[in-house]
């Protein structure tokens, strides 16, 4: 079993590796030695923890990475194809759509993702994947739920937006007032002005 | 020839001078606060009545006369409006009557400027904490030359956060200094801990922490309100470096100061093999040289204000500002 590091996140790395004749990827939280230990340990184990009892629900509801084997700090899922859509880069809108309408089965059932921006959307021949649940958790605030909204927003262009906006009010009830509770966030003073262009 | 600043945007009236990026004098009176917090007319008036001798002090400690000023800057802003406009009006007066270019500075970009430039960084991710701000940027040339915000705060700055807990929790004086020195003898107990994406948000935390002390040491509440609310930052900070590719960390601002941060950033840093520096405390608290650098820059930079620019601007973000003159 080769492992080989494919790249370095905020809080794990990567690595590609091959089990039983099926192509996988390893998600492994590196440790946080700045931090005491009860954080850490939080911040690892809770993390991973969550992530695979999420990532194992999301994967039977939208095309998502499903997890095959869990350890205390790291989860090993299944390698989905595609390549990923880059920040700035134009999504295009049959990609959007698709992207509303994985957002909309994710809310439907509770889980946020937490760090919904293209940088985790994977762009595949029918449509799209969605990776990285490593801030992922369940709630039924709609608040949290446009925060999802907020992050794709600031990710894609206006046109994008709107097919995603479009495609998510088809499938979600409570879309209508998770739309009008974004609309709230970006009056938040603090907000308004926000540059959305961080490259 | 050098440049005379001025810095009146909260409880602070700071004078300082910088001749070619070398600060000759960094003066400043502090208003005492109370239990009570500040109240912005209060502070307005102790900033009028230390205007004049604080500028004295600056100018002997230079050892060059006032009329070797060659521009005059103020903080335009963010802060409360009746200080920010006691320096405003100092700073007006003094550009008259010494016929020299006036220059409005965005505070913010004070602190990360000078923090900056004392860090001998180029292009360093610049992690911003005080009392009314807690911001990650770093320079972007995206659309126009800027200062992007890869995270923040959602809700209020993290050193205002801990004033709060430090009044609630009876510390006098009650500010973040107290707070860790009542924290060194804690244990952790589990906090609330708020990151989305690399925003971040403290009042959870801030209500959660008041609401145990009644039941629990106040120096495991103090010590436990830290740590998460550091790790906060320092997890969405580690995320932005990594996003950003940027090859030095700076911490600045108010919050600073705090060696437990400073610690955890340095650290954090470090695992990712990139320098970290921040400045003495003198720079990290607000001063007027940060003020007289950045107009420095901006003068030698040709920043050419327009008179609509003069104006003081309570809520004066920093993404908005063009960095033509950098």
């Amino acid at each position: 079993m080769a492992l080989t590091k494919i790249s370095e996140g905020a809080e794990a790395d990567i690595y590609e590796l091959e089990l039983l004749g099926i192509k996988a990827v390893m998600k492994y939280r590196r440790p946080k030695p700045y931090l005491v230990k009860d954080i850490e340990e939080s911040l690892r184990g809770q993390r991973t923890k969550t992530e695979a009892r999420i990532l194992s629900k999301a994967s039977s509801l939208i095309s998502a990475p499903k997890p095959l084997f869990v350890t205390k700090y790291a989860i090993i899922m299944k390698k989905l194809e595609g390549s990923q859509a880059s920040k700035g880069s134009c999504l295009g809108r049959p990609r959007a759509k698709a992207s509303g309408m994985a957002l909309s089965a994710l809310h439907s059932s509770g889980i946020i993702h937490g760090d919904f921006t293209t940088a985790n959307i994977l762009i595949k021949s029918d449509g799209v994947s969605v990776i990285d649940f490593g801030l992922s958790y369940y709630s039924s605030s709609v608040e949290d739920m446009a925060f999802d909204l907020l992050l794709f927003k600031r990710s894609v262009n206006k046109e994008d937006f709107h097919a995603f906006e479009r495609a998510y009010k088809g499938g979600f009830a409570k879309a209508r007032e998770v739309l009008k509770k974004l609309d709230e966030i970006e009056m938040r003073g603090r907000y308004q002005n926000r540059s959305l262009e961080t490259g | 020839m050098a440049v005379l600043g001025i810095e009146s945007s909260a409880h602070t009236f700071g004078v300082g001078i910088s001749d070619k990026g070398k600060i000759l004098a960094n003066s400043k009176e502090m208003y005492k606060i109370t239990d009570k917090g500040m109240i912005p007319s209060r502070v307005a008036e102790f900033h009028a009545n230390n205007a004049k001798g604080v500028m004295q002090k600056a100018i002997s400690e230079s050892g060059i006369r006032l009329s070797d000023m060659e521009a005059i800057s103020y903080t335009k802003g963010p802060g409360l409006g009746p200080c920010l406009r006691v320096g405003q009006l100092a700073a007006m007066t003094l550009s008259e009557t010494l016929s020299v270019p006036l220059y409005p500075v965005n505070h913010a970009i004070g602190h990360i400027q000078i923090t900056t430039h004392l860090s001998g960084f180029k292009d360093p991710l610049s992690v911003y904490v005080s009392g009314g701000n807690s911001q990650i940027l770093g320079i972007a040339e995206k659309g126009f030359r800027h200062y992007a915000i890869y995270g923040e705060t959602l809700d209020i700055g993290v050193g205002n956060m801990i004033d709060n807990f430090a009044r609630a929790a009876k510390l006098n004086p009650a500010w973040g200094s107290t707070v860790a020195k009542v924290a060194e003898n804690g244990h952790y107990m589990q906090m609330p801990y708020t990151v989305k994406g690399m925003d971040f948000t403290f009042t959870g935390l801030l209500t959660n922490a008041v609401k145990a002390l009644s039941s629990n040491k106040v120096e495991d509440v103090a010590y436990s309100l830290q740590e998460t609310a550091f790790s906060m930052i320092a997890e969405a900070s580690e995320r932005a470096l990594l996003l950003s590719g940027k090859r030095g960390v700076i911490l600045c601002g108010g919050v600073a100061q705090s060696k437990r941060l400073q610690e955890i950033l340095a650290s954090m840093s470090k695992s990712h093999g990139v320098g970290f520096y921040t400045a003495p405390n003198e720079y990290n608290a607000d001063n007027g040289a940060m003020i007289a650098y950045v107009g420095e820059l901006m003068h030698r930079g040709g920043a050419k204000p327009r008179s609509s620019d003069y104006a003081v601007e309570q809520r004066y973000r920093i993404d908005g500002v063009e960095l033509k003159w950098l």
